[in-house]
């Protein structure tokens, strides 16, 4: 087990989220840009329409400063903000999937270099070879998406890995194929709203403009239409049954996720058709970077509802959110951490579960309490709860003063025997500790209620 | 931190290969990765200092450097992935110890990289922003520091706890930076950063010596700035290095091989200076990717030795041979380094005049036999993972 980092300001967790979403807006953008690019430089070349070069540079353009600059360098940026809010659930993942990201590096490489060759060669080579170089980057893209796509399902649906270890089940998991197939289809969504953006970069009556408009509106309604329709019929009944429950549960998926994934749908589809039918509307870009806009909150909605139906795990089924293992992994001999947690105790046992007098043996006095609760605290509740005054803005996340405060619960007692329960319901594990740390923690508790509510000490 | 508890911190599930393949890479890829991001800020600070100046040379090579700066630091920032990822392998306590301590930083460290790489490109495209181009300058240095201070951290179990903890009350905003020697970063990044840019200059009088467009007295005066910046290089190196052995090197017994380092890579480098000629160019970047790997071995020798003190070996780092993913990688492996040695190729051919200028019709069938292999990759991928399913139906 690390240190904790909670955030500053801002809950680690949604710091995670702004950047991933961020990362995954830009980066489908660019995968399926690669593809359309593609057929519209085959079609300069087949139909001899050479205005559409003019087109395909200024996408390149873009795709070169924006894509990949923010886009490509936001998914390492996920990376390096788990590593500082959740290392040992990207340890898990490392050490199964390190050749899989390292295979993905592969065609990383080929993407920022490509993309480079792809645009200070327009009209440098002759066009053939500028067009191979088109469908190489297609591929090297699709190529990442295709990696990441296992990576990213086994956290949700471990599958047979949990029997036999192999990563390979891990990463052909349960919801590798519906995930795979809708995301490359949703993707010519986002890259149809892309190519509106691009084309209305283009002088207003180049003729490229009639040429890709109607193409991406239609392109883009065929790749919604497809992926909304595999998300529901193949990746949510694909789902393990605990997510499917979740799912379900208001406290878990609010409400205003859905209501946020159909309104980013219902604008790129009304945006989308209007590419069809009013070309000239389409272009304008308010509009465009309004759907766009309303495109990030359905994604947001969609990527934080798959993350939260995992809930209580990091890798469901194998490590909690929290990092604690939670069952034994015969395959390569992992033991269950918290039966020996509850049995010697947090302190005693993690070497960065420290508080003023912690290390010392012998009876409770030679500890400060609330210290050693607010180390425990933070320890289990901090990578889903605010439970500080660090990371409350706008009252933090998932605020555990407010959740109590809420409840009535104010004091350490009715907090302790709340405590015992939590592990009942099915998006929370057990609290792990022995029944003195869970005293203590239960006073940090108290004392975090009446820093957040003072008026809650003084009107009992 | 005990020794004991050291050890226990490494991911249970330990490595997919044996870890001295994973240290292999690690020490490889990290002297591509340094390679490019020191090229990356050497050929920035030479665009910004030229565009200062007057004369047309400067201004001429400004446009160069930039542009270089441009694309090695796209180059550096993804060669960097992978030195991320083993390091993650065979060193989990150390970095994820070091990435929760910094925990701001290590989350900024992406954005501020993300941004210094857009105002460059900015610079870039409009030339003279010479403001923009500080920006970027400083957001790259952020980064570098950052990396720098995550590496440097993990040298010192011994401190984690109380770092993390000064006076037993853990600090978890992760807002100040630790482990840091700034001799160390000075010669890693600037004296560094001042030899890449001389091999990089050395390469661009070589590669465009038959270009008749452009003027010999200009590739003359790059080869004479690519000497001055070796020069520097060698003494940024030697100074800062020799620093860097009786700091750090000195408190983790180890001031006598990182001064012997320091010194022959500043002698080298020194004496090789006047005689770097663009002819030479590639014997120059040769022995300049020797000595990169020299000091990669150096630091990872540093590394081996603070944390052995501690009782962690990496090379005792539990593994099993993970042949499923080991499969995967050399595939892709096979299919992807062809491919980018052709669009090497292409680059190549297409700088050869002002006008670009077409691939040879062998390399053209390079090309041909490379998207067939990349489709021959997408067949392979779907077909494991068929053969997967299929594999698991019966269980
Ligand atoms: C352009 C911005 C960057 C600069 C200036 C930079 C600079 C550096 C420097 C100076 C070091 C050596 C530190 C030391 O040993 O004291 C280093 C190491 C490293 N960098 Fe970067 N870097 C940059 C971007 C990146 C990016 C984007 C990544 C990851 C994707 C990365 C990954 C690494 C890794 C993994 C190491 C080695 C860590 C180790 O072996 O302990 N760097 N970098």
């Amino acid at each position: 087990m690390y240190p904790v980092w909670e955030g500053v300001i801002l809950h680690s967790a949604f710091i995670v989220a702004l950047v991933a979403v961020a990362h995954v807006l830009f980066s489908h953008v660019t995968v399926a840009a690669t593809w359309f690019n593609w057929w519209v430089e085959r079609k300069a070349l087949a139909e001899g329409k050479p205005y559409l070069y003019d087109y395909l540079k200024a996408s390149a353009l873009r795709l070169l400063m924006f894509a990949y600059t923010l886009g490509a360098m936001f998914g390492v940026g996920i990376w390096f903000s788990v590593t500082a809010s959740n290392p040992r659930g990207i340890s898990t993942l490392i050490h199964n999937f390190v050749f899989y990201w390292a295979a993905e590096w592969f065609w990383f490489i080929i993407d920022v270099f490509g993309i480079a060759v792809y645009y200070y060669t327009f009209g440098r080579v002759n066009p053939k070879t500028h067009a191979r170089i088109g469908l190489i980057l297609a591929l090297a893209a699709t190529g990442t998406l295709a990696i990441i796509v296992g990576i990213l399902g086994f956290k949700l649906s471990p599958g047979h890995w949990l029997q036999t270890g192999h990563s390979l089940d891990g990463f052909y998991n349960p919801t590798f194929w519906p995930m795979l197939f809708a995301r490359f289809a949703l993707m010519f969504a986002l890259t149809a709203l892309y190519a509106l953006l691009v084309a209305s970069s283009l002088p207003k009556n180049h003729p490229a403009r009639a040429e890709v408009v109607p193409l991406a509106g239609k392109v883009g309604l065929v790749g919604l239409a497809v992926g909304v329709a595999l998300v529901l019929f193949w990746y949510v009944p694909s789902l393990p049954e605990h997510a499917r429950t979740l799912l379900g549960l208001p406290q878990v998926v609010q409400k205003v996720f859905y209501i946020k994934m159909a309104l980013g749908v219902a604008a790129v589809a009304l945006t989308l058709l209007l590419a069809l039918l009013a070309p000239q509307l389409a272009v304008q870009r308010g509009v465009v970077y309004l759907a766009f806009l309303l495109a990030f909150l359905g994604l947001f909605g969609a990527e934080r509802t798959r993350e939260a139906i995992r809930k209580p795990d990091i890798i469901l089924g194998y490590m909690a959110s929290n990092q604690i293992i939670q069952v034994d992994f015969a395959p390569r001999g992992v033991k269950a951490e918290v039966s020996r947690l509850n049995q010697e105790g947090v302190l005693k046992s993690l070497p960065f579960a420290v508080a003023p007098g912690a290390k010392v043996a012998g009876p409770a006095g030679a500890r400060d309490p609330v210290e050693a609760g607010r180390t425990l605290v933070v320890l289990q509740c901090s990578s889903c709860h605010t439970v500080s005054k660090n990371t409350a803005l706008l009252g933090g996340m998932r605020n555990l003063a407010a959740m109590f405060h809420r409840r009535g619960m104010t004091e350490a007692p009715q907090i302790r025997a709340y405590l015992e329960t939590i592990g009942g319901f099915p998006y929370m594990h057990p609290v792990v500790g022995t029944a003195e740390e869970r005293d203590y923690m239960a006073q940090y508790l108290e004392r975090l209620v009446k820093e957040f509510f003072p008026q809650a000490s003084a009107g009992r | 931190m005990t020794p004991e508890a050291l050890l226990a911190m490494r991911d249970p599930l330990g490595a997919p290969v044996h870890p001295l393949i994973a240290q292999i890479l690690l020490v490889v890829t990290y002297v591509l990765h340094i390679f490019f991001v020191t090229t990356a800020i050497g050929s920035l600070i030479a665009g910004l200092y030229g565009l200062n100046r007057k004369e047309e040379n400067w201004q001429r090579l400004a446009k160069v450097t930039i542009r270089l700066s441009v694309q090695a630091t796209g180059l550096g920032i993804t060669m960097g992935i992978a030195p991320l990822l083993f390091v993650q392998v065979i060193y989990d306590p150390a970095w994820y110890t070091a990435t929760t301590l910094m925990g701001l930083w290590t989350t900024l460290f992406i954005p501020a990289v993300a941004l210094g790489y857009l105002f460059l490109y900015i610079l870039y495209l409009r030339g003279n922003l010479a403001g923009v181009g500080y920006v970027a300058l400083a957001l790259l240095l952020l980064a570098g520091f950052t990396m720098h201070s995550l590496a440097g951290a993990g040298l010192y179990p011994s401190r984690w706890v109380e770092w993390y903890a000064p006076g037993g009350i853990p600090d978890t905003t992760g807002v100040r930076f630790f482990g840091y020697n700034l001799p160390r970063f000075t010669a890693l990044l600037f004296g560094q950063a001042a030899l890449s840019l001389g091999v990089m200059l050395l390469l661009f009088a070589w590669y465009f010596r038959r270009r008749e467009d452009v003027p010999q007295g200009f590739l003359a005066f790059i080869q004479g700035q690519a000497q001055g910046a070796l020069r520097l290089g060698a003494l940024l190196f030697g100074a800062f290095g020799l620093a860097w052995a009786f700091t750090q090197g000195r408190e983790l017994g180890l001031a006598l091989p990182v001064a012997l380092v320091a010194l022959v890579v500043a002698g080298l480098f020194y004496l090789h200076a006047p005689r770097a000629k663009a002819e030479g160019a590639l014997n120059t970047l040769a022995l300049y990717l020797g000595v990169l790997l020299l000091v990669g071995l150096l630091r990872e020798g540093m590394r081996m030795t603070a944390l052995g003190r501690m009782g962690y070996s990496p090379l005792a780092y539990p593994f099993v041979w993970e042949w499923g993913s080991l499969l995967f990688f050399v595939a892709t492996g096979l299919a992807a380094v062809p491919v980018t040695v052709y669009l090497a190729q292409v680059l190549y051919a297409s700088g050869r005049s002002k006008e670009g200028g077409d691939p040879s019709p062998g390399v053209e069938r390079f090309g041909d036999l490379g998207v067939r292999l990349l489709v021959g990759w997408v067949v392979f991928y779907l077909g494991l993972g068929l053969f997967v399913v299929v594999r698991n139906l019966g269980v």
